[in-house]
């Protein structure tokens, strides 16, 4: 039986309040409707108490508390809205815009952002402490997402939903205090990171600090080109979320209207993505069949989700045959596009544009890879827009979207049946190919078409059984790739045993994907109720369709018998299945547990890296492994000089821990150097004692005649300046170290002469 | 035994051990050695005292410990030469260049350098 | 007043003025014995303490003396000891710690290196008392790295222990196992904050977490722990030397003890100096400090390094202790006590200790990571002639936000050294705002150079001179252009005759 839960009594704003023990503040102010303003808190991510705008008082405290972090306790009294706090959270609130660009009205996020919003609403009308902003390029260099540091306020949401959720922690943050920035290990380009593009930091973003990058132009120019036929297909996700841009309630079915948009936009063709999520259940379905009668590897894996494709790619590269040859809906289309429908319709594959309106970004980067190309070079789908490109398009061409009238899809790639709507949600794959393989095998349609116990896998993935012909297939579904990471240890631990795993890359499947509406102006990203209402979309789409298994749909049969001949034949083989890359691992690693891995990973033979391994051998605590990194960094450190990415891809592999992490503890300490010294280093105390006795005019000496500045090193590579923290010889102020040698009570003009005695030699 | 006895046994073992090391010894050198003293000298200084001592024979009669800091930070490295009879001088900026001298006055002709004394 | 302990010291030591007005307690070893040689710590009645409670005592026994004799923690806040220690033992749980913070970041703050360079073993010795009393088997010392000798010297000090069986199972044949590791620290201020410091323990960026969970009931690796200082440590073995009431005979009401103190800046005797709880300011700074050096005034003693704040003269007879600091706008803090004559400037030392807490924020909290930087800008602006109406102002307004908003120790003290200079020395930053002048002549900025009658023409100055704003024939008195002067002062430090005034 459950322990029943303590009931604490307290006060907000002379309120009486009851809540369970445990209760946070800030949600038990929700209860009598106060309402505190938050901005790094989310429900579904670890609590951090960064960004302190939901500040309280309580009575009997000396400061103010952080609501969002803090238990409430018996006979609290709490206020959350005193004109000191008011005034407190304005200024807080002010102090972030003050480190922002002031370009709301030309971003991407205007009325649509998070702090826009809440320095509105507490009312920051001016400006009283502006300075200097940081500065960092913006990252252009992934073909899914651009970081704009500038934008970033340092919440932290985007690193802990590409930790927490989905385990492939290629965020954190890196450096600190004032220059503290959120990036990938060793500020790589998105492109060369870990990143697989599954977009839940730009889902999470409160600002526009991550964007998906805009391929709306190459679109808006094919859309205006005679020459081009213009073919659109649409995910079965966008019709569920789509209406949200449009102010209607989450859950709307926009499918119609979708069409018509698209239509009245220019496109020549319109059709539906859930054709081919049909054409993909048959040739998936074949597969598993294949694979268990051969005796192929499994489990087999889907492989619709391009965010899960590349993190198996890149983190278990050792699983990727286990991934479904088939290509992605949106690949079987954009293959359909280029091959099949110019036959149709007389015309040049070259003339085609195709496009895919994705509620995905990592579908951006898929339809780059060079698997999904004619042999010809034309790309399957020339370009891929989010979901919410495709609202600013409607906008921009002045369509009122609620306003229009229903339009069906264009024929012949236009058909779907429910087992292809379902698609979008996360255990829709499996239940679609379920019906399908059911039917395969057995001949006879799976009785209670439904297979509830499989769906909304977001919280932890979900298992089952089925047997099919006396064939016993246990399936798994996951959603999140945190999720995922969990099912797929318990696959390559042997705990578990799977014929089929469905896994979606973002949390409820498609619906929740890093291409949809921002929910931030009246809900939270990753809200379970959001994710529910676009999910029951699509389930009542299914409900109400008379074909509701991929091998009823008609066109599909058609597209069969004139063109693919039969179900897995070598045409549908070569134009519907892909191959992965098994090369894409990356040098560190981001997923630990793989201790195989780690004691498999070659040492150079390098007498330092040799030594490098002794030392994290000795490290017997298995528990708290990780708690060494600092001592073996500082060893890596000694050894090398500095630290190098090849040292902390290193330490990464024989440590387990992620490199972003490593990164992020690199660029905290001042320890740490990722350049190297100069050979002779010249550091100086800055101590109080040694402060108030002149250091400063030493360091200002030093930097003149090297000529750098504190932190760098000559360009020969002889001398480097750094400040050193307090030495603790203050009777010797100021002290300054070359190397290990101590000077004492230095003044600037002996600077020269101690310079002159460290030549070259 | 008790823990209490057993901290008690070993406090009389150390006592032994510390009292002969002092047999035969006419005075205790204590020199400075941490960060701060090191910093002003005070290695250098141990190695030329040890150094000198030995060239002259006379490391059988003083006994050089390396303490702690006193906490007299500008006055290092400071040298504290204790008799046996428990007369304690205090010395202080004890640089290399000054070992000599101290050898040669202080302990070799028992004479106090005042302009030294802390 | 007499006592075994201060006696050893005076024998030795007690001539000199410098230590006959200290009362030396935790440094009692300290510059007498060996720290390499535990024989000698334990001639120095070491590991007494520990053998008696291993005896005698029981558990709460340890902690109820510990709390009776008063002892506060010394690293900056004084919570009270014992109650620390009571709250983890009260915690079940199959795993304790106990932790020693030796990362000791205050700029001008190096008690800690001192105290485990001199005598290494008293501070295991109280770490392992608390262990037993708590009921943990294991202890981490966290030192700065950059304190190469004292972890030597711990390394070895833990080594001879373990021989001695002072540490690691059955320790002198009682059922208590406890052990100590030592972790390095790798440079961030911030780490001196306890929940900051977990983070660093365990391999990550040393950012503070909220509270609670307190470290009692979380600590390291989610396990109760207790977290005290070198010093604090180091006082531990007292408690049970000579008993928790004659501990308590020293101080004040609320103040038991001693307090080690960093003696640094404009006064004549720099250095380590211990006295007890409830000396007076004036007491330490001139009696032992022998007063300002030059013949110059006495402007200011800053106390509690970054965290802590400016008193002037009206407060020289404040009583040393937690409170009284605290009422007169202070705070004890880890002890760095930094002297201040005429010729230091308030606004400039506000802006030191400033710039040190921005560049060791850690980024984590907005009122901290921002609100410095903009503290900083606007003191920056004062210091250079810059300054506007309303800046301190904003400097108040900020000041106090960050205070009360901020997530951990850091940035709540982060503005105490600028509220306090503004409290205590308001005229001085208005004459920088409003005459634009520096009263102790420190802001660059603010100074303009002039070339006397003195001058014989010697064209030193004007060789010095980087930007070719001084004239003159040779033989004959040279000028400074106003207009080109960057107020480096290269011509002022050049001049043998000293023709150059500066104002």
């Amino acid at each position: 039986m459950e322990k029943e839960q303590k009931m604490i009594n307290l006060t907000i704003d002379g309120v009486k309040v009851t809540a369970p023990e445990g209760t946070t503040i800030l949600n038990a102010a929700k209860q009598i409707g106060a309402k505190i303003p938050t901005l790094c808190y989310h429900p579904y991510l670890s609590t951090e108490g960064r960004c302190r705008i939901c500040i309280v008082e309580v009575k009997g405290a000396r400061d103010f508390i952080a609501s969002c972090a803090y238990p409430i306790s018996e006979g609290m009294e709490v206020k959350t809205h005193t004109p000191e706090i008011r005034e407190a959270r304005r200024d807080i609130v002010e102090l972030i815009l003050d480190n922002h660009p002031d370009e709301c009205h030309t971003c991407e996020r205007d009325s649509n952002c998070e702090l826009q919003k809440i320095a509105y609403e507490l009312g920051v009308r001016e400006k009283l402490f502006s300075g200097e902003k940081k500065h960092y390029e913006k990252d252009e260099s992934s073909h899914a997402i651009i970081r704009d540091p500038d934008k970033c306020i340092l919440c932290g949401r985007c690193t802990r939903v590409c930790s927490e959720i989905q385990g492939v922690n290629c965020l954190s943050i890196a450096h600190r205090g004032f220059h503290s920035v959120v990036m990938p290990a060793f500020d790589q380009g998105m492109i060369d990171s870990v990143c697989i593009s599954c977009g839940q930091c730009l889902n999470v973003c409160p600002t526009a600090a991550f964007l998906e990058k805009d391929y709306t132009d190459g679109v808006w120019a094919a859309l205006n080109d005679p020459n081009k036929v213009t073919v659109v297909q649409v995910a079965p996700a966008i019709r569920a979320a789509i209406g949200e841009g449009f102010g209607n309630p989450p859950g709307t079915n926009m499918e119609k209207k979708i069409v018509t948009a698209l239509k009245r936009l220019g496109f020549n063709y319109v059709f539906d993505g859930q054709f081919t999520a049909d054409l993909t259940i048959i040739e998936e379905a074949s597969e598993l069949i294949h694979r268990i009668q051969d005796n192929k590897k499994l489990p087999l894996i889907t492989s619709c989700s391009p965010g899960w494709v590349n993190f198996v790619e890149k983190f278990y590269p050792e699983m990727v045959d286990n991934l479904s040859t088939c290509m992605s809906p949106m690949g079987m289309m954009g293959s359909l596009i280029k091959r099949y429908f110019p036959t149709l319709i007389n015309r040049d594959p070259k003339d085609m544009y195709s496009v895919g309106i994705m509620p995905c970004t990592a579908k951006k980067e898929e339809s780059m890879r060079p698997q999904l190309k004619t042999e010809d070079g034309l790309r399957y789908v020339d370009a891929v827009l989010t979901t919410r490109e495709l609202i600013w398009m409607i906008k921009a061409a002045g369509i009122d979207f609620n306003a229009l009238p229903d339009t069906e899809f264009d024929s012949p790639l236009g058909t779907s049946t429910g087992a292809a709507t379902i698609f979008g949600a996360s255990g829709g794959v499996m239940e679609a190919a379920l019906r399908t393989a059911h039917f395969f095998i057995t001949g006879t349609e799976l009785p209670g078409i439904k297979f509830e116990s499989i769906r909304g896998a977001v919280e932890e993935y979900k298992k089952a059984e089925v047997v099919l012909n006396g064939i016993k297939v246990r399936i798994a579904v996951a959603s999140g790739l945190g999720n995922a990471q969990k099912l797929l240890e318990k696959v390559r631990s042997g705990e578990e045993q799977y014929e089929f795993i469905e896994v979606m890359a973002c949390p409820g499947g498609c619906i929740g994907g890093g291409g949809q509406p921002y929910v931030g102006t009246y809900s939270i990203p990753l809200d379970r109720e959001v994710l529910k209402k676009r999910a029951s979309a699509l389930y009542n789409a299914d409900e109400m369709m008379t074909l509701r298994r991929s091998h009823e749909n008609l066109d599909v049969k058609h597209l069969y018998d004139t063109a693919l001949e039969k179900y897995g034949s070598a045409v549908a083989h070569h134009w519907l299945h892909t191959h992965y890359n098994h090369d894409r691992k990356p040098r560190g690693v981001c997923i630990c547990g793989d201790k195989n891995y780690r004691d498999n990973a070659p040492v150079s033979n390098e007498p330092r890296y040799q030594e490098l391994d002794a030392y994290i051998q000795t490290i017997k605590d298995d528990r708290y492994n990780y708690s060494y990194l600092i001592p073996v960094m500082q060893k890596a450190q000694q050894l090398f000089g500095f630290l190098s990415q090849e040292v902390m891809d290193f330490i990464s592999v024989k440590m387990q821990i992620p490199t972003s992490r490593i990164y992020g503890v690199a660029t905290f300490y001042h320890l740490f150097k990722l350049k190297p010294k100069g050979k002779y280093n010249f550091a100086v105390c800055l101590g109080t004692a040694c402060y108030v006795k002149g250091a400063q005019a030493v360091i200002t000496e030093l930097e003149n005649l090297l000529g750098i500045k504190v932190g760098e090193t000559t360009e020969d590579g002889l001398y480097s300046i750094e400040i050193m923290r307090c030495f603790g010889a203050c009777g010797l102020a100021p002290v300054m170290l070359v190397n290990d040698k101590v000077y004492g009570n230095v003044t600037p003009k002996e600077v020269g002469k101690i310079i002159k005695t460290y030549k070259a030699s | 035994m008790t823990p209490r006895e057993k901290i008690e046994a070993l406090q009389r073992e150390s006592q032994q051990k510390i009292s002969n090391q002092l047999s035969g010894k006419k005075a205790i050198i204590f020199v400075g050695s941490a960060t701060c003293e090191d910093a002003a000298g005070a290695t250098d200084s141990y190695t030329a005292l040890n150094t000198l001592l030995k060239e002259k024979g006379l490391d059988t009669q003083f006994l050089i410990k390396r303490t702690g800091c006193t906490g007299r930070c500008d006055k290092e490295p400071i040298f504290q030469v204790v008799d046996m009879a428990g007369h304690s001088i205090v010395y202080q900026n004890m640089t290399e260049n000054k070992m000599k001298e101290f050898v040669e006055k202080h302990l070799e002709k028992n004479e106090l350098v005042k302009e030294w004394i802390l | 007043m007499t006592d075994a302990r201060s006696t050893t010291y005076l024998n030795r030591f007690g001539d000199i003025d410098y230590f006959k007005k200290q009362t030396r307690f935790t440094l009692r070893n300290c510059g007498l014995i060996d720290p390499e040689n535990i024989d000698e710590y334990i001639n120095a009645r070491g590991y007494l303490a520990l053998g008696t409670i291993l005896t005698d005592y029981t558990p709460q026994r340890v902690i109820d003396d510990i709390k009776a004799s008063g002892l506060r923690g010394r690293g900056g806040a004084g919570f009270p000891t014992g109650l620390k220690w009571q709250f983890t033992k009260d915690v079940t749980s199959d795993e304790k710690y106990v932790v020693c913070n030796a990362d000791e970041g205050d700029p001008g703050a190096f008690m800690d290196r001192s105290a485990i360079e001199g005598d290494p073993h008293t501070v295991l010795e109280g770490m392992t008392i608390c262990g037993f009393a708590i009921g943990a088997s294991k202890g981490i010392i966290y030192i700065r790295a950059e304190y190469p000798l004292a972890i030597k010297r711990l390394q070895i000090a833990i080594e001879q222990a373990k021989q001695y069986n002072l540490l690691g199972n059955n320790i002198l044949g009682s059922q208590f196992t406890f052990d100590i590791e030592l972790r390095l620290g790798a440079g961030a201020f911030v780490c001196g904050e306890e929940t900051a410091l977990i983070n660093s323990i365990e391999g990550k960026r040393g950012m503070p977490k909220p509270r609670p969970p307190f470290p009692a009931v979380k600590g390291v690796f989610g396990k109760p722990t207790v977290i005290n200082n070198v010093e604090t440590w180091a006082n531990v073995p007292l408690v049970f030397l000579d008993g928790p009431a004659q501990f308590s005979q020293y101080g004040t009401e609320k103040s038991k003890g001693t307090k080690v103190f960093a003696l640094a800046g404009k006064v004549n005797n720099t250095g380590l100096v211990e006295v007890k709880m409830g000396t007076t300011l004036r007491e330490i700074i001139f009696d032992i400090g022998g007063g300002i050096g030059n013949g110059k005034k006495f402007k200011a003693a800053q106390t509690g390094g970054p965290s802590g704040g400016c008193l002037p003269e009206q407060y020289l007879d404040t009583p040393v202790d937690y409170e009284s600091l605290a009422q007169a706008g202070s705070i004890m803090g880890s002890g760095g006590l930094i002297v201040m004559d005429e010729d230091t400037c308030m606004v400039d030392v506000a802006k030191f200790f400033l710039d040190f807490t921005q560049s060791e924020s850690c980024g984590k909290c907005t009122p901290c990571r921002e609100g410095t930087k903009r503290m900083l800008e606007i003191l920056t602006r004062i210091t250079e002639g810059n300054g506007k109406e309303g800046d301190l102002e904003k400097l108040e307004r900020l000041g106090s936000m960050i205070k009360k908003s901020s997530l951990c120790g850091l940035g709540k003290s982060a503005p105490n050294p600028v509220l306090s200079t503004i409290k205590q020395f308001r005229a001085e930053y208005e004459s920088h705002i409003y005459q634009k002048k520096c009263p102790a002549k420190v802001c660059k900025q603010l100074l303009t150079y002039t070339i006397t009658e003195k001058c014989i023409g010697c064209g030193a100055c004007k060789r010095a001179c980087p930007v070719d704003a001084i004239t003159g024939d040779p033989k004959k008195m040279h000028t400074i252009d106003p207009d080109k002067c960057i107020q480096c002062g290269q011509c002022f430090s050049t001049c043998k005759f000293s023709a150059i005034e500066r104002s």
